[in-house]
């Protein structure tokens, strides 16, 4: 089933470019995306590339196994909740609306939130 | 004036931000309320007393702190301290007379980053070497140093008072890059030598380095020979006005003549720095950064493949330097012991002088890992020697690089 996607802001430079569509085929994995140079297009195309991870793992006994979602935020959660001085290393090349959320949750652990935009 | 003596326990493993390490705070608090001060560390909340023996008498005027041993781990000592004394026999970390507003602060020892970073008044002096951002702004914020003295009688970093409105900082070592950037005010002096780009940016305030500027920034103008005398300082100094970049800039660089004589001479003779150090070998600035095709390789692409080795593995280089190197089909980058051979590319949007390698793995090999503690290290402008080598020399993948230089042996 195709889906199409309008006015998108691309998340990859500071251009900023607000007039991106893409088109999902999720059955056949295929993206097509217009309106964005070849970094940006690449970027969208990242959704189904070869080497992105889709199914969460966790490490157990030193190997990776696959998990559920649900299992794998809740390691996760675990995680953050336990740690004594969490940090939050996020922003590149997110949407502004994920970023707010890493904040809160950085606010609410009373954790380090930083960015590769330190600078 | 009463003293309250804190001897370091040495065991603080994750470093703690203790701004309540002040004579305000200490002021008119029992010992047991001072051991009961609590100082964060991590996302929890600890006393004092966890990591300090603390001993001494309580008062209600200025105290004096005495904090014996290793506290290179704390950060905020002194934070926002109006009166009193701070005396730290030892290394201290970070933000150390953080908006500091009067006191003095002395440490016999080394110093972390951000020593009096928007400090207001008072004295700050070191004794040992310091870190980056001394008297400088806050991370996301213009003003620097708005008043006061910080002395450093060994070496400093980079970005030296930046941002600085006004107040001294005196520097008798070395600094490293960017000292004086962004100055709006104020006067730094260093006895020693600068890296790079000093007084960048900068509208008001003084400069004055005694040693050799290893590379100057370009927005100066040469005003006058000055006389040392007039500065309080020995020999003879070059006086610019800038920097240009800046609208109607006000700033002063005094550079001493006598180790920056190729700021004169760059002027009359060839009218060109020198890059050129000896036969087909020149000593370029290595720049880095993303090029398209390397961006979208590493998104929807694979790194382990061919094709970013042809994008990635590649040295762009001004035609002229590279008729210099000889026409060369391979050429070796290093710098201080690391090496790297890549492809030779002509590329005549580059300036002479300069090389291009887009980012990845081959240009990270060159790349110095300091990051001034920004998370991301300084990709652009340090110099490195480029000459040509065989065109048997392998260029190495990926995989090779890695097993080469980065794992773990």
């Amino acid at each position: 089933m195709k889906k199409v996607y309008k006015n998108i802001i691309c998340p990859v430079c500071g251009g900023a470019c607000d007039d991106i569509e893409v088109e999902i085929d999720s059955e056949r994995e295929e993206i097509v995306v217009k309106n964005t140079c070849k970094m940006g297009a690449a970027k969208f195309k990242e959704v189904y590339s070869h080497h992105r991870i889709r199914t969460p793992q966790i490490k157990k006994d030193g190997k990776f196994e696959n998990a559920s979602w649900d299992e794998a935020l809740n390691k996760a959660a675990e995680i953050l909740a336990n740690a004594k001085r969490p940090l939050f290393f996020m922003g590149s090349e997110t949407s502004t609306e994920a970023m707010r959320v890493g904040l809160s949750m950085a606010e609410y652990l009373r954790g380090v939130a930083d960015s590769n935009s330190t600078i | 004036m009463n003293t309250i003596t804190l001897v370091s326990k040495n065991n603080i493993d994750m470093p703690i931000e203790a701004d309540v390490i002040s004579p305000d705070v200490f002021a008119n608090k029992s010992i047991d309320e001072i051991k009961s001060l609590l100082a964060w560390q991590g996302n929890t909340r600890v006393p004092l007393s966890e990591f300090f023996d603390i001993t001494g008498a309580p008062s209600k005027e200025p105290t004096t702190i005495v904090i014996n041993g290793d506290v290179s781990k704390v950060k905020y000592i002194g934070s926002k301290m109006s009166s009193g004394k701070i005396i730290i026999n030892g290394n201290v970390g970070m933000q150390l007379g953080h908006e500091m507003e009067g006191g003095e602060i002395t440490v016999n020892g080394d110093a972390g980053n951000f020593v009096g970073n928007e400090m207001k008044g008072g004295k700050i002096h070191i004794k040992g070497n310091a870190g980056d951002y001394i008297g400088c702004a806050y991370r996301g914020d213009w003003k620097g140093m708005r008043g006061g003295t910080i002395i450093i009688e060994g070496n400093a970093g980079n970005n030296i008072g930046g941002g600085a409105l006004k107040g001294e900082i005196i520097i008798k070592g070395n600094v490293g890059s960017f000292c004086g950037i962004n100055l709006r005010g104020g006067k730094i002096i260093v006895g020693g030598g600068a890296e790079r780009n000093v007084g960048a940016e900068m509208v008001k305030g003084d400069i004055i380095i005694c040693g050799t500027i290893d590379k100057f920034h370009p927005g100066f103008e040469l005003v006058e020979e000055v006389d040392g005398k007039e500065l309080g300082l020995d020999g003879t100094f070059l006086k610019f006005m800038g920097d240009n970049a800046m609208k109607k800039p006000k700033g002063v660089l005094y550079a001493s003549k006598e180790h920056n004589k190729y700021l004169i001479e760059l002027k009359s003779k060839t009218g060109k720095y020198n890059y050129i150090i000896g036969k087909n070998k020149i000593k370029a600035t290595f720049n880095s950064g993303s090029t398209i095709v390397q961006g979208a390789i590493i998104k929807e692409g694979d790194k382990f493949t061919k094709e970013y080795v042809e994008e990635c593995a590649v040295c762009h280089i001004h035609p002229d330097d590279y008729n210099i190197l000889g026409q060369p089909k391979k050429v070796r980058i290093s710098r201080k012991g690391y090496g790297v051979v890549v492809r030779a590319f002509p590329n005549d949007n580059l300036q002479k002088g300069n090389i291009f390698v887009p980012r990845g793995i081959w240009a990270n090999v060159i790349v110095d890992p300091y990051t001034e503690t920004t998370g991301s290290p300084r990709y652009k402008g340090f110099e490195v020697i480029v000459e040509p080598v065989s065109d048997n020399e392998k260029i190495l993948s990926a995989e090779e690089i890695i097993e080469e230089y980065h794992r773990v042996k």
